[in-house]
């Protein structure tokens, strides 16, 4: 066994908001064409029929595609609206009963694990882990930028986890969190916009090197940078890095893996993120689960630009393919 | 520049609406600018204005998979969804339309997301001319 290939058809918004492509064109790629495994859906985005209950019919067409393509359901992304409503906030019980709705679809999808939000508070996974170990469905809460492996809101989830004796809970680590530099199509964007080259590189290795926000915004202020050049440096706000070494300690917490990207250059390298790492380290754990493509790249690009979606994930899953199997 | 940004309204879809031979109002037809489908409740506000002139959420309807409904009873909608990549009808009750010749209409449409604590504000802004002229 090795760790599998999946795509996250977050990768495609642009195109099936646009009405190009459809979840069956989806599917198709990913089994014919990138001869990947795992399908990943969010499933208020790409529904499978009417969100949030399909029908018979609805499902049987999923799970005939599946067979069709060769495919298998890797992950289905919930999210848990406590502010459903103007005039107060969802209560525990209400919070578990949507939780509930995604497990309960997840099932009916074939679906191991479902994508629980970062912010969703423990006690509602806590409570929710009856129904998830009834339906077979697994809870991963993802770690996602700017949240760290080791901050105190994780660390004290996986102690609720831990005690719980529970192997339905667990977390999903988003690869956004082994950001090392700013893109390079984000860096494109900046030098038109009249950064220059030498404060650039000075970013970046302000980046490489991880110090922290709040220091790299007084190091920007020091060296007066220019607005273009400042937006380089304010979108590090929201990525912190994390040692992909941390991951060891999560191993048999881990249900799955969001290969967050943004830019994929022609010879197949992500030019912002560290795969080599944590996949190296995924390895030596052990980890035999997905890693699903999910391009996040869409906005780097202009009003006038095409995104090319369907070939940034074919380059993502090129490279992935090269780190799983070599 | 997200997707939605860029593709959420499509500046011809903005028309003047023509009732018994009157010219009523006008309607916006908008996708959802977010990344996924949404129980209407979640829709906070939405405020359109032409030329200028601000048009509050009290003096618009909203129809989305075939019914039509106020803002006001949206607010309990958790149900009924406003589903990713889905047109929907927002109808501003404007006597008059819009008249002949080029006009602005800039559109704000305000969203609750839970998971970022906050509401997302969509704004954008267009020349429209869809009575010629």
């Amino acid at each position: 066994m090795s760790i599998k290939r999946s795509v996250s058809f977050y990768s495609y918004q642009e195109a099936y908001y646009k009405g190009d492509c459809t979840l069956e064109d989806m599917i198709r790629f990913t089994g014919e064409t990138l001869k990947a495994e795992g399908v990943e859906i969010l499933a208020e985005q790409t529904p499978v029929g009417r969100f949030p209950d399909p029908t018979d019919e609805d499902v049987d067409r999923w799970h005939s595609w599946m067979e069709k393509y060769n495919t298998k359901p890797s992950c289905l992304d919930s999210f848990i609206d406590w502010y459903l409503y103007k005039n107060r906030t969802l209560t525990l019980k209400e919070q578990v009963k949507q939780m509930e709705r995604d497990i309960r679809l997840a099932r009916r999808l074939g679906f191991p694990v479902i994508r629980v939000l970062c912010p969703v508070r423990k006690e509602v996974v806590e409570a929710s882990i009856p129904i998830a170990e009834y339906c077979g469905v697994k809870m991963g809460l993802e770690v996602h930028s700017p949240m760290k492996l080791s901050a105190r809101w994780i660390t004290e989830y996986m102690d609720m986890v831990v005690k719980s004796g529970s192997k339905y809970a667990g977390i999903i680590p988003d690869f956004g969190i082994f950001m090392m530099r700013p893109a390079k199509k984000q860096l494109d964007k900046a030098r038109a916009g009249g950064a220059g080259d030498e404060v650039l590189s000075q970013i970046i290795s302000w980046c490489e090197s991880h110090i922290p926000f709040a220091e790299m915004v007084a190091n920007a202020n020091a060296l007066g940078v220019n607005d273009a050049e400042m937006s380089v440096v304010q979108s590090f706000a929201r990525n912190v890095f994390t040692d992909p070494e941390e991951l060891r300690a999560f191993a048999p917490y881990i249900f799955h893996c969001h290969g967050k990207f943004y830019d994929m250059d022609e010879n197949c390298r992500e030019t912002s993120i560290d795969y080599e790492n944590p996949i190296r380290v995924l390895r030596e754990i052990g980890y035999e689960g997905y890693i699903s493509s999910e391009f996040e790249g869409q906005r780097l690009y202009g009003v006038d630009e095409v995104c090319d979606e369907f070939e940034q994930v074919r380059r993502h899953q090129a490279m992935l393919k090269r780190l799983v199997e070599n | 520049m997200a997707t939605y940004e860029k593709y959420a309204i499509d500046p011809n879809d903005i028309q003047t609406v023509v009732k018994n031979g009157v010219a009523t109002g006008f309607e916006i037809k908008a996708k959802i600018p977010y990344y996924r489908g949404i129980s209407l409740s979640l829709i906070e506000d939405v405020r359109i204005w032409l030329d200028g002139r601000e048009f509050t959420r009290d003096r618009m309807t909203f129809t989305v998979g075939g019914e039509t409904y106020t803002f006001d009873e949206m607010e309990t909608m958790a149900d009924l969804r406003w589903e990713y990549g889905e047109k929907a009808t927002i109808y501003v009750d404007c006597p008059g339309g819009i008249f002949l010749g080029t006009h602005k209409v800039d559109i704000m449409i305000a969203i609750r997301v839970s998971y970022m604590g906050r509401t997302l504000q969509y704004k954008q802004s267009f020349f429209v001319c869809p009575m010629g002229g």
